[in-house]
């Protein structure tokens, strides 16, 4: 049984990628709309939590995001504008 | 009289997953330190109802609440919405402490009279300002009282989602079923020495003689003067533990697991800027074997391979196998030491530093470290020796 229920924390994949993203700026700084992740563009249908992470020596703006389909968490590099895909999982639990 | 407000945030961690992926809402979770380690570290509001808390093991959670869900810590994200919450709390009074993770208290005693509803606007404002700039799903619960003791009870009071206002007529009226548990400063000893008594609630408590420490802690006499950022104490002591998933047969893996926490414990302590003349190692077994030492120097130290080759030379004295549990701490910490190193060492400590501090920690690490796995520095809940990190003003 126990190992089932890793199998369902398990589905959450790490990417850790380089995403190519489509941001909006304005007075609320800035925030993802859409990106691609295998092939396909997903629509944030909105942005559910924002925070910030350091990592290797970099400053992330880190944004967790629902495109209705999946839960994804955006990060991005202030420093150069780059945008990674941290995490990824279905909306199905 | 002072007003003081104390804010709790409700399940914190596993609210703020379940804020961050909604399809978590509504259902029980338990967010777990790193997939596969065996305890829940915090449980969501609907996962506590089946009598899951904090520490309860991952095997035992799951024969609780067979369709629990579990997370995996983010404890940076946590931490940054804590600090975006001290900034909220600071728009409300310049006087904020930051008790935990989760918690803090306000003294609005001065800014009261800007608000025309008190300390009940205050407190409403607050929990919606909470909700618009952390997510609808970040719950806390408010306490409003006199002084910090009764603040936090008066949060204890009502969860979630409360908002609770003790005042110097009814507070002890109203705290009279409230069990001794509850009061912040009655832990597992103290609580077991009253129930051992027949004692359960503050109501009973009240009608007996105490020792002094007790008594004024059932009265809920307590101080109203907040810590602050700039007046937090140094920290008396770094420790650092840890305790394996299974028993380590081997002397080299032992030998591994202390040089490792001491990395990090000296670690912090030039971060602090401190060294410390005490050092001590704790080491134990679940078949019962223990091993202890404590040896105290003419001078402060903070150099990793000093530390552990005084440790190492103890253990060697006395060693014990199987090992579960380890523990490396350094105390009568001091600033402004001159250090008994040299000046070519103290410099290789300073460059690995500022590139631990730069890319992470352990990016640089001893090579006795090297082909095992690391065991590195993370957040708890409880700040300890990392409060610096919040740059509280």
């Amino acid at each position: 049984m126990t190992f089932g229920l890793y199998l369902v924390l398990m589905k959450m994949m790490r990417t850790n990628e380089v995403a190519v993203v489509e941001a909006g700026f304005g007075k609320k700084g800035v925030w993802p709309l859409s990106f691609v992740w295998e092939g396909r563009r997903h629509e944030v249908k909105r942005v559910t939590m924002r925070w910030e992470e350091r990592n290797g020596g970099k400053k992330y703006a880190c944004f967790a995001v629902d495109t209705g389909g999946m839960v994804a968490e955006l990060m991005l590099d202030r420093e150069n504008l780059e945008w990674r895909l941290g995490t990824c999982e279905p909306s199905c639990i | 009289m002072r007003t003081i407000v104390h804010l709790d945030m409700n399940s914190y961690f596993a609210s703020a997953e379940q804020q961050a992926n909604p399809y978590l809402r509504g259902k029980p979770v338990g967010i777990v330190k790193a997939e596969g380690r065996g305890c829940i570290i915090a449980a969501s509001a609907e996962a506590k109802k089946y009598g899951i808390q904090t520490g309860t093991t991952v095997w035992e959670s799951t024969r609780l609440c067979s369709s629990i869900l579990l997370v995996p810590a983010n404890m940076e994200k946590y931490f940054s919405l804590t600090q975006r919450l001290i900034r909220i709390a600071e728009d409300y009074s310049p006087i904020v402490e930051v008790f935990s993770i989760d918690e803090m208290f306000l003294d609005v005693s001065e800014v009261l009279p800007q608000y025309g509803g008190g300390a009940w606007e205050i407190a409403l404002r607050l929990k919606e300002d909470i909700r618009e700039n952390l997510g609808e799903w970040m719950r806390c619960s408010v306490g409003i009282s006199f002084n910090k003791i009764s603040a936090k009870l008066a949060s204890e009071m009502q969860k979630p989602d409360g908002l609770t206002f003790l005042t110097t007529n009814d507070y002890l009226e109203k705290t009279e079923s409230v069990a001794v548990e509850k009061v912040c400063g009655i832990g597992r000893s103290r609580t077991q020495w009253l129930l051992s008594r027949g004692i359960f609630s503050l109501g009973q408590a009240r009608k007996f003689r105490l020792p002094a420490e007790l008594e004024s802690l059932v009265w809920l006499q307590g101080t109203d003067e907040l810590v602050t950022g700039w007046k937090l104490p140094s920290a008396k002591s770094v420790s650092r533990t840890y305790t394996a998933f299974k028993d380590i047969w081997r002397g080299e893996e032992v030998k591994k697991l202390v040089r490792n926490l001491v990395e990090e414990a000296a670690g912090k302590l030039r971060e602090m800027k401190m060294a410390g003349r005490t050092i001590s190692l704790a080491l134990s077994s679940v078949t019962g074997g223990s091993f202890w030492a404590r040896k105290t120097g003419k001078d402060p130290i903070n150099d990793p391979s000093t530390i552990f080759t005084l440790l190492w030379k103890e253990y060697e004295g006395r060693p014990l196998l199987p090992v579960r549990f380890a523990g490396v701490g350094v105390s009568n910490l001091g600033f402004n030491f001159q250090l008994p190193i040299f000046k070519q060492k103290q410099e290789l400590l300073k460059a690995a530093d500022e590139v631990n501090q730069r890319f992470g920690g352990f990016t640089l690490y001893p090579a006795r470290l090297l082909g095992g796995e690391l065991i590195r520095p993370e957040v708890t809940g409880f700040f300890g020796d990392k409060w610096y990190q919040l740059k509280i003003r």
